[in-house]
C-alpha cells in the first residue's frame, strides 16, 4: 500500500467534493447558458474522480511506501519555525511596521534557523533590512508599511 | 523591406539608454539568478515583476526577457563547474560540461556554451522576427472555440511532457482551475468563494502563488536538508575561447540544437527543458562515437545549450500573438502584461509595436551583452557560488515578500504566498508537479470565458469545438496527446505477455 498517495487522494477526494457543492450551490446553469459554478463542476469532478484513482492504485500498489519514509531525515527542528515565523509575519507587519517587522524575521532566521552568530546575525538583519528598505521604498516607489512606530 | 522598417523601429526603441540599461539589468540578474542553485528564473520573475510596475511596459518587458534569456546563460556555469544545475533546462549540461571540466577543458565547455547560446538566442530571435508577424495575422481567425481549444492543448501538453504522474499532473490543472474561478465571475460578477474576503474579489493572484510554490517551497525543501559544502571544481579557466576542433565538433550540435530549441520552445508545454533533453538525444544518436557522450563530449555541452536558448527566444512567438503562454515563464510574462493594462494576443504586434519590436530588437542587444558579461565574468560568477545559502535564503524570502505584498500593499497576499510555500513543500513530498497548477491558475480566466463564450454561441452544442476546423485541429491533437500513452501503455503490456509465455510443448498453440 503506497500511503502517502493514499492519504493525497482523499485529501482531494474531500477538497473535490466540497468544491462540487460550492458549484452545485453557485448555480450550474445549463448547456445553452453556463452558470457560474460549470467549470468550476468539471473541474471538481475530474479532480474528485482522479483522486479516487489514486486511492485505488495506492491501495493495490505490492511495494508501497510508508509514509514516515517522507519525514525521514527531515530537519523539522528548521522547516517548522520558518513556517511559524513566516505565518507570524504578516500579522505583524501592518501593526509593527516594514523596518521592525523584518529585522526581527531575519533575526530570528540568522540566529534560530542556522545558527550564525549573533553580532553577525544582527548586523546582516540589519543591512538587508536598510538596504531593502532603500531599494524599494525610497528608490522604487514601492510603499511599505510603516505601523505605529512610524517607520 | 517589411521587416526591416520594424527592425528600425524596434531599434529606436530597444537603444534608448533607459532600456539599454534595463536590458543590461536584466541580463546581469538573469545570469545571477542562472548561476544560483535554488532560484531559477521563475522565481526570480516572480520576485522581481512587481518591482517593474513603476516602469513603462516597455522597460518592464525588456529587463524581464534579459533575465528570461540570461538565466538559460548563467545556469550552464553551475552545471560545468559544480555539477549542479543552475536552473532545470542546464541539468543535461551536467552530463558532459562536468566531465570536461574534470578532465581540464571547463574552459572549452563554458566558452562553447557561451558561443553556442549566443549563435541560438540570435538565429532564434531572427526565427520570431520571421514568424511572429504571420501568425498574429492568422491568430485574428481565432474566435472562442479555437481560443478554448488551444488553451486545451496547452495544458494538455504540460500535463503529457511533465516528469511524475500524469494523473497528479491532471489533477494540478484542475485545482488551478479551481483556483483561478476564486473571485468575481467574468460574465455574471457574482462572487465566487470569497467568503466576503474583499482581498480575493480580485482572484487569487499569480504572482504569491508562484512566489509561494516555487520561491519558498523550494527555500523550505533546502533547509531541511543539512548543509554540505558544494564543492567547486578547482581548476584554473584557460583557454575560454573554443579551438578549430571544438568549433568543428560542435558546429553541427549548435545548429541542430537551435533548430530542435527553436521549434520545441514554440510548443506549449515543452519549453527549453525538454529541448535540451532532446537535443542530446539526438547528438548521441547521430554521433559517430556515441560513447564519449557522459565522460566530456563537447557536442553534449554545445546542442542542449544551444537549444535551451533558442526555445527561451521562441516561447515568445505563441504569447505575442496568440496570448498563449507556452510555459511557466510565459504565464508570468502574460501575467505581467495584463497587469500593465495591455492583452496578449493577436492584436499586441498593431496596438504597441513599440512593445513587440522593441522587445524583440533589445533581445538581439541583450544576446551580446550575455557572451560579454559571461566569458570574462565568470571567475567573479565562480566566487558568488561560494555564498553560503544560510545567507542566501533569508534575503530570497524577504525579496519574495516585498514582491508579494507590493502588488496591492496587503498583507493577505503574503499569507497567501506562505500557504502555497507550505503546499509547494508538501507537494515535493507527495510527489505532485506545481507547473501545471501555475499554468492552469493563469489560463483558467480565459480558459472559462471562451469555454462559456463558445456554448453560447452555440446555443449549448459542443460540437462548435469539432466543426471549426482549427479548433478541432487542436481538439484532435489533445485527444492523441491524452490516448497516446494509454496505446503504448497497453501495447507494451500485450507485448510483455507474450514475451513471457512460455512456448507451447509439442506443437500446440496456446
Amino acid at each position: 500500500m503506497n500511503l502517502p498517495d493514499l492519504w493525497s487522494g482523499i485529501f482531494w477526494l474531500i477538497i473535490s467534493i466540497y468544491i462540487l457543492a460550492e458549484s452545485l450551490r453557485l448555480g450550474f446553469g445549463h448547456f445553452s447558458r453556463p452558470g457560474p459554478g460549470f467549470l468550476l463542476f468539471w473541474s471538481a469532478l475530474v479532480l474528485g474522480v482522479l483522486s479516487i484513482l489514486i486511492c485505488i492504485r495506492a491501495v493495490i500498489v505490492k511495494n508501497g511506501t510508508d509514509i514516515k519514509r517522507l519525514w525521514v531525515g527531515i530537519g523539522w527542528k528548521k522547516v517548522i519555525p520558518v513556517i511559524g515565523s513566516l505565518l507570524l509575519y504578516p500579522v505583524f507587519l501592518p501593526v509593527i511596521g516594514y523596518i521592525v517587522a523584518t529585522f526581527c524575521l531575519l533575526l530570528f532566521l540568522f540566529i534560530g534557523i542556522k545558527r550564525s552568530r549573533i553580532w553577525l546575525s544582527g548586523l546582516s538583519s540589519l543591512l538587508v533590512t536598510v538596504l531593502s528598505y532603500l531599494l524599494f521604498n525610497s528608490w522604487l516607489g514601492v510603499e511599505l508599511p510603516k505601523g505605529f512606530i512610524g517607520f | 523591406m517589411d521587416i526591416l522598417h520594424h527592425m528600425t523601429y524596434g531599434f529606436s526603441v530597444a537603444l534608448q539608454p533607459i532600456n539599454v540599461l534595463f536590458c543590461f539589468l536584466g541580463a546581469l540578474m538573469g545570469t545571477l539568478v542562472g548561476v544560483l542553485p535554488g532560484i531559477g528564473p521563475i522565481g526570480a520573475i516572480s520576485i522581481l515583476l512587481p518591482t517593474t510596475f513603476h516602469l513603462n511596459p516597455v522597460s518592464s518587458m525588456i529587463m524581464l526577457a534579459g533575465i528570461y534569456y540570461g538565466s538559460m546563460y548563467g545556469g550552464s556555469i553551475t552545471s560545468i563547474l559544480i555539477n549542479i544545475p543552475g536552473e532545470a533546462a542546464s541539468v543535461v549540461t551536467c552530463l558532459d560540461g562536468y566531465q570536461m571540466a574534470k578532465n581540464g577543458r571547463a574552459g572549452s565547455a563554458l566558452g562553447i556554451s557561451a558561443f553556442g547560446s549566443f549563435i541560438a538566442g540570435t538565429i532564434g530571435v531572427v526565427g520570431l522576427m520571421i514568424f511572429a508577424p504571420p501568425l498574429a495575422e492568422f491568430g485574428l481567425r481565432f474566435g472562442p472555440p479555437e481560443y478554448f481549444s488551444v488553451i486545451l492543448l496547452g495544458l494538455s501538453l504540460i500535463i503529457y511532457l511533465s516528469q511524475g504522474s500524469r494523473v497528479k499532473g491532471i489533477m494540478m490543472a484542475a485545482f488551478g482551475i479551481i483556483l483561478s474561478c476564486i473571485g468575481l465571475d467574468p460574465m455574471e460578477g457574482s462572487q465566487r468563494m470569497t467568503y466576503d474576503l474583499l482581498s480575493l474579489w480580485d482572484g487569487i493572484g499569480m504572482v504569491p502563488v508562484a512566489m509561494g510554490l516555487f520561491g519558498i517551497g523550494e527555500i523550505l525543501a533546502n533547509i531541511e536538508e543539512s548543509d554540505t559544502g558544494k564543492e567547486i571544481f578547482q581548476t584554473k579557466l584557460r583557454n575560454l575561447f573554443p579551438s578549430v576542433t571544438d568549433w568543428i565538433q560542435s558546429k553541427g550540435a549548435i545548429l541542430r540544437g537551435t533548430v530542435v530549441g527553436f521549434f520545441l520552445g514554440m510548443l506549449p508545454g515543452a519549453g527549453a527543458l525538454i529541448s535540451s533533453f532532446l537535443s542530446y538525444s539526438l547528438e548521441k544518436k547521430i554521433s559517430n562515437s556515441p560513447e564519449r557522450f557522459g565522460k566530456g563530449a563537447i557536442e553534449g555541452v554545445a546542442g542542449p545549450e544551444s537549444a535551451n536558448n533558442a526555445a527561451s527566444s521562441s516561447a515568445f512567438i505563441p504569447l505575442l500573438t496568440l496570448g498563449i503562454p507556452c510555459n511557466i515563464v510565459m504565464a508570468l510574462f502574460f501575467g505581467a502584461l495584463t497587469i500593465y493594462g495591455l492583452r496578449p494576443g493577436p492584436l499586441l504586434i498593431e496596438n504597441s509595436p513599440e512593445l513587440f519590436w522593441g522587445v524583440v530588437c533589445s533581445m538581439y542587444i541583450g544576446n551580446v551583452m550575455l557572451l560579454v558579461l559571461n566569458l570574462p565574468l565568470i571567475p567573479a560568477w565562480v566566487q558568488i557560488l561560494k555564498i553560503p545559502y544560510k545567507l542566501l535564503f533569508p534575503i530570497i524570502i524577504i525579496l519574495c515578500i516585498i514582491g508579494s505584498y507590493s502588488l496591492n500593499s496587503n498583507s493577505s497576499d503574503i499569507l497567501i504566498m506562505v500557504v502555497f510555500g507550505v503546499l509547494g513543500y508538501l507537494f515535493r513530498k507527495f510527489e505532485y508537479e506545481g507547473a501545471p497548477l501555475i499554468l492552469a491558475l493563469v489560463l483558467g480566466n480565459i480558459f472559462e470565458v471562451n469555454l462559456r463564450q463558445s456554448l453560447l454561441l452555440s446555443k449549448g452544442n459542443p460540437a462548435i469545438f469539432i466543426t471549426r476546423p482549427i479548433s478541432a485541429f487542436f481538439v484532435s491533437v489533445t485527444f492523441i496527446l491524452i490516448l497516446f500513452p494509454l496505446f503504448t501503455g497497453f501495447y507494451r503490456s500485450r507485448r510483455r505477455v507474450k514475451d513471457v509465455r512460455p512456448p507451447a510443448s509439442n506443437g500446440a498453440v496456446k
